[in-house]
């Protein structure tokens, strides 16, 4: 009853308007400023593989400017919209101040620029343009484009050109999809994501199972040797990957194993890691039920399978996961065994992509990232609690 | 008696059955490895094809000499693979972003570790660079830092404009800032990730008990970090710090390779990338594994440093 009567007094009325305003100032503010920089660069991947080449990477980067949405020019011609291609664009100005006051200049639309009017009034806005590397105030008299229109009749291509006052060009908003299949005629997309996926399947079934049974040996059954040997897997969980990396890669050449689907998942799936984690969890689970079972007659591996796996859920979905994940973005291990295209994994795949000519064309590459990355999105955000209560597990046991 | 000695039997072969697939597999690919890698280290050996007895050709401590010796030339005093010293200085250098990261793992924590509306959209939002990392995230970064048409520079121009400055943008992916931008960009992939979770957790496991005395004594909210929760949360601070040293003298060769092939001039290589180069580009099966094992007893004695000095910062309940 006290305890109630203090947290009715803590609630008074006028401190709950102020908790709004520190709330918004202490968590959401700035919460949504670090989003905002998190969404960013996925947005920049999505906006640049839905653009063109010329609006990605122009030839000349004196013309290019930022833009986020993909768009084309139109104007409209006996009430239709037809696309045209601006070539340049003429812009007359009077000069405000300065020297030059009362001139009147022609400027392209780049040179024009708007900045603050002032530090203190942000808000406010002028216009102003660079001439013999000083600043000139401003006013805009009016603007010309020069434009393209390509029309086809028959087969045949036309091309005129005119010049129309600026404000008859409109734009339209135009997302170019074609990139996206552009990559996959030219890229075994799908080939990579195969790879990826039979392998991620094949090592985590693999290193689930053998750590399990490897953990219930471990936890569960005496046999002689057995704690020098777990101590002997605690150990090597201390060296380096790189000192393995290189005799296994000598092995995979002597067996012939290059290039092929076993030396992607064969040496992928024994970790001592896995044995440890499991082995860690299964000490905890209490031994009363399977002594009950043995009395049932029942045999280890029977207890295995009915009393032990059932009750080491989590534990056996957190290494599901992280093996998924860890197989998923390996990177090393595929690029040194792989040599030809169809055996790639994604991340690899990606990467010779990049090598392939397509360096420069970041709209395609962007286009590819784009496809790889989303599927792992639309996944995280629907098992995101699953990988949360994982992380806390593996980092608690650690 | 009888009986019990047959039960005894049973469980032993029950045992190895249990333990034989991983056992062989942990032998085949794990432990005879890192045998031959310590072989590997004193031998010379450059053939793929399988041969046997394998060509190799013993050189005693010579890699050992090569990789961590000294020689006189002109009166200086010279590495003797001083590319390697270089490497490590890369990797070094890379390093001092785990302190960044953690900073700002725990700082969206604290701000995370409450009761409200939101923090499952916030904590998945801040998760997404984790979780998609990869090739894919590297080349958005490598696309985001071109000099003339990427991000951030478009960005840094347009406010040049803006202001009447003249700023050119950076040549991020250059000799000079490729560590700084590799910095940055692990630092947007990993804030939001593991790091923040672990410290959520711990922040979630400090008895509310603890601030109410504080508040009692008059603490304010600087004086409650310092003395309540930067202590409580210490262990996870030290495990991050030991697995982020660990991972770091490890780290680096993805980016690396897709940013810049770790380049420029090998402003970016790291020791894992040495490795790599070391026996998948010029087949120095000896020398590799040689650095391997120097790499083990750099993570060896920073380990060993953080638990000797590190372990007495941390408050255990």
């Amino acid at each position: 009853m006290d305890d109630e009567k203090l947290k009715k007094l803590k609630k008074l009325p006028q401190k709950k308007e102020k908790s709004k305003i520190r709330q918004f100032f202490f968590f959401y503010l700035p919460l949504s400023v670090v989003a905002f920089f998190m969404i960013i660069p996925f947005l920049w991947m999505l906006s640049t593989s839905l653009k063109e080449m010329s609006d990605v990477a122009p030839a000349d980067p004196s013309v290019y400017s930022l833009k986020w949405i993909p768009d084309y020019h139109y104007i409209i011609e006996e009430g239709k919209k037809v696309e045209v291609n601006v070539i340049g664009e003429e812009i007359e100005v009077r000069i405000l101040e300065g020297r030059h006051k009362g001139q009147i200049e022609k400027v392209s639309k780049r040179e024009l620029f708007t900045r603050w009017k002032s530090w203190w009034s942000p808000w406010k806005k002028e216009q102003v343009i660079k001439k013999d590397d000083r600043i000139y105030k401003v006013k805009v008299i009016k603007g010309t484009a020069k434009i393209e229109i390509i029309k086809e009749s028959g087969g045949q291509y036309q091309r005129i050109e005119k010049t129309i006052p600026i404000e008859k060009v409109h734009r339209g908003i135009k997302p170019i999809w074609s990139n996206y299949t552009e990559v996959i005629e030219n890229i075994p997309f799908a080939r990579f994501y195969f790879n990826s996926l039979f392998v991620a399947i094949c090592v985590t079934l693999g290193q689930v199972v053998t750590s399990a049974m490897a953990a219930y040996a471990f936890s569960r059954l005496n046999f002689p040797g057995r704690d020098k040997l777990f101590i002997g897997y605690l150990a090597t969980m201390m060296i380096p990957y790189a000192v393995i990396l290189v005799p296994v890669y000598i092995l995979m050449n002597w067996l012939n194993w290059v290039d092929t689907y076993k030396a992607l998942i064969i040496p992928a799936i024994f970790s001592a890691y896995g044995t440890f984690m499991l082995r860690q969890f299964f000490m905890g689970i209490p031994v009363d039920l399977e002594d009950a079972a043995k009395i049932d007659g029942c045999n280890y591996f029977r207890i295995f399978w009915h009393i032990i796996l059932p009750l080491s859920k989590p534990a056996l979905a957190t290494l599901t996961v992280f093996t998924f994940m860890g197989s998923w973005v390996n990177f090393m291990w595929p690029l040194i065994v792989t040599d030809s295209v169809e055996m790639k994994t994604l991340p690899v795949g990606l990467a010779y992509f990049q090598e392939t000519g397509f360096g420069p064309q970041y709209n395609l590459l962007m286009a590819g990232a784009m496809m790889a990355t989303l599927p792992i999105i639309i996944v995280f955000v629907f098992t995101q609690r699953f990988f949360v209560e994982g992380i806390k597990m593996t980092g608690l046991k650690g | 008696m009888k009986f019990s000695l047959s039960k005894r039997h049973n469980e032993i072969l029950y045992a190895y059955l249990f333990l034989l697939p991983n056992l062989i597999g942990f032998l085949i690919f794990t432990f005879l490895p890192v045998i031959s890698s310590f072989i590997l280290s004193f031998v010379k050996y450059k053939s793929l094809s399988f041969s046997w007895p394998p060509d190799i050709e013993f050189v005693g401590l010579a890699h050992f000499i090569k990789l961590l010796g000294f020689h006189h030339e002109a009166g200086i005093l010279k590495a003797n693979d001083p590319l390697l010293w270089k490497y490590l200085w890369n990797t070094i250098y890379l390093m001092a972003g785990i302190p960044l990261y953690m900073a700002g793992s725990l700082i969206l924590a604290l701000i995370l570790n409450k009761k409200k509306k939101g923090v499952v959209f916030y904590r998945t939002l801040f998760f997404l660079p984790t979780m998609c990392q990869g090739v894919a995230i590297i080349l958005l970064w490598k696309w985001i830092y071109n000099y003339d048409y990427g991000l951030l520079n478009t960005i840094i121009r347009n406010i040049g404009d803006f202001f009447g400055f003249n700023l050119e943008g950076i040549r991020w992916i250059s000799a000079k800032w490729i560590k700084p931008s590799m910095i940055i960009m692990t630092f947007w992939i990993l804030v939001g990730g593991y790091n923040m979770i672990l410290y959520l957790a711990a922040l979630q496991g400090i008895p509310r008990e603890l601030y109410e005395v504080a508040e009692i004594d008059g603490a304010n909210a600087w004086q409650k970090f310092w003395a309540v929760t930067w202590p409580m949360i210490s262990p996870t601070t030290f495990f991050i710090a030991i697995m982020s040293i660990i991972g770091g003298f490890q780290a680096g060769f993805m980016a690396a390779y897709v940013l810049a092939k770790g380049g420029p001039h090998g402003a970016s290589t790291t020791l894992m990338y040495y490795i790599y180069k070391n026996f998948y580009d010029w087949h120095n099966f000896g020398y590799a594994s040689c650095i391997a094992w120097f790499m083990f007893l750099l993570i060896f004695i920073a380990t060993m440093i953080n638990w000797r000095f590190g372990g007495r910062l941390v408050h255990y309940r």
